[in-house]
Order: C-alpha cells, then sequence, then structure tokens
C-alpha cells in the first residue's frame, strides 16, 4: 500500500518529465516484468529484448497512464502481455523456430542448486504450460512468479476475482490432465 | 462446471506444489539492467535533439523560400 501511495508521487513527477522519477519506477519494477516475460518466452535474449520494449512504451506513454484504481504495476503488465502476445504471433507467422527452440531447456533456467532431476521436470512442466491459452499462462506466471492475489490478478487481465478463480481450476484441472499424459519423472499414479 | 471443478479442490495440492518449487524468481543480468536504465535516461537527450532537426528543417526551408524569391527579383530585374 504505502508502494503504491509512493508510486503514485513518483509518477505524477514521471509525467511532468522527471527522467529521474521514471528511473525510480524502473527500479522498482524491472525485475518483476523481466521475470514475466522470461517465463512467458523461456528465452533470456527475448526477455531482455521485451523488457527493453516495455519501459521504452511506458516511458513515451506514461502521460496516458491514468491511475483510475489500475496500479502501475497492473499498466505495466499490460503492455509487457501485449508485447508477448504479438511476439508469440510473429513468431508463428514467420515459423522460422521448432517447439523445441520456443520451449526453454533445463539448461536455460540457470537456478542455483538446480539438479538434473528437477531441472527436468521444470522442462516438462514449462513444456506443458506453454501448451495452454495464454491467459492460462499469463495467469499461472502472475500467480506463481509474481506472487500475486486473485484480486491483482484480475485487475492486470480485466476480469472479477471470481473469473480469475474460476479460470485458475480450470487451469489446474488441465495441467493435471496434460501431466497424467506425459508423466514427470519420479512421479507416481494411482 | 464450476462447482465440479472446486469440488476436486483437494486434488490440485499436489500440482499446486510443483508449481510452487518451479517457478524461481529470476534476476536479470546486471549489465542488460543499468545499460537499458541509461538508455532510458538518455531519451530525453535524444528528444532535444530532435527539436534541434526541427529548428534546423524550418531554417533551411526559410533560407530556401528567400533565395527563390530573391532568384525571382534578380531574373525579373535583369
Amino acid at each position: 500500500m504505502t508502494e503504491e501511495i509512493d508510486d503514485d508521487a513518483i509518477i505524477k513527477k514521471a509525467i511532468n518529465g522527471e527522467t529521474e522519477a521514471f528511473g525510480i519506477l524502473y527500479e522498482r519494477y524491472v525485475n518483476r516484468i523481466y521475470n514475466y516475460i522470461y517465463y512467458r518466452t523461456g528465452n533470456v535474449k527475448e526477455a531482455e529484448d521485451l523488457t527493453s520494449r516495455v519501459f521504452q512504451r511506458a516511458y513515451k506513454h506514461i502521460q496516458n497512464y491514468t491511475h483510475r484504481g489500475v496500479p502501475f504495476s497492473a499498466w505495466l503488465y499490460r503492455i509487457a502481455h501485449n508485447l508477448v502476445a504479438n511476439w508469440y504471433r510473429d513468431r508463428s507467422r514467420k515459423k522460422e523456430v521448432t517447439i523445441d527452440e520456443r520451449i526453454p531447456s533445463a539448461a536455460q533456467f540457470d537456478f542455483p542448486e538446480s539438479n538434473v532431476e528437477h531441472d527436468q521436470e521444470v522442462e516438462k512442466l514449462l513444456k506443458v504450460i506453454r501448451k495452454l491459452p495464454q491467459e492460462r499462462q499469463q495467469l499461472i506466471i502472475l500467480k506463481y512468479v509474481e506472487g500475486l492475489s486473485n484480486a491483482d490478478i484480475g485487475i492486470i487481465m480485466r476480469r472479477s476475482e471470481g473469473a480469475i478463480k474460476s479460470l485458475y481450476h480450470r487451469t489446474l484441472s488441465s495441467l493435471r490432465k496434460e501431466l497424467e499424459k506425459k508423466p514427470i519423472k519420479g512421479q507416481k499414479h494411482g | 462446471m464450476v462447482n465440479d471443478v472446486y469440488i476436486n479442490n483437494s486434488d490440485f495440492s499436489s500440482i499446486e506444489e510443483k508449481l510452487s518449487s518451479s517457478f524461481r524468481p529470476i534476476i536479470p543480468d546486471p549489465h542488460f539492467r543499468s545499460q537499458l536504465e541509461s538508455r532510458l535516461i538518455r531519451r530525453s537527450e535524444i528528444t532535444l535533439d530532435t527539436r534541434r532537426k526541427g529548428m534546423v528543417l524550418i531554417v533551411l526551408t526559410i533560407g530556401l523560400f528567400i533565395g527563390g524569391f530573391l532568384y525571382f527579383l534578380f531574373r525579373k530585374l535583369t
């Protein structure tokens, strides 16, 4: 909440053209936006490129940002979501890459304390997640990477909290079905 | 349909655990972070350059107009 109050004051300064104020907003949100894009694309290079574009667009259009109950972070996530959606569309049109290239390998996820078995599990799970419709992928990432509540996700995705809750359960259900088809190593099935 | 989904709520605990352990925060490359920040901040200078370019165009247009006008006068007088 304090962060939001601070955001308002900083945003006003940024709208008035104070570059330093935008710098503070950048510092505050760059990691979150990067994480979101990274898990949507599974590629460091694309995550860096798209994160740059998000902040360039935000800088250019900050005058158009009006609070109206939508936090600044939600505004940024919406920009990020639109850019990721365009990225997916462009890639599917160009058909330049194979599916395997689009899906991150375990090696790309350079987690500390990682082990091969865990990496393989993560890889399989992410493969299944990336086959989900975009809105479901967005929901899972916002919930598990960003740790947002259903209410906050609802603001970003322009849906009610109840609709997000319902979509979340449908997503888990379809994930479970897919994982049952492709069992994760070490996972027992009854 | 939604009710069916809620009934099976407890079944999702294992998949929720799996999701929690799979997604870990990633820290972007500090070099990338600082480079992007400086690029964003330098944008204001670029805007000033654009304005200067605009001024140059205006001066050039006025210069060409005056030049053309003088040429027209010179031809009329001779």
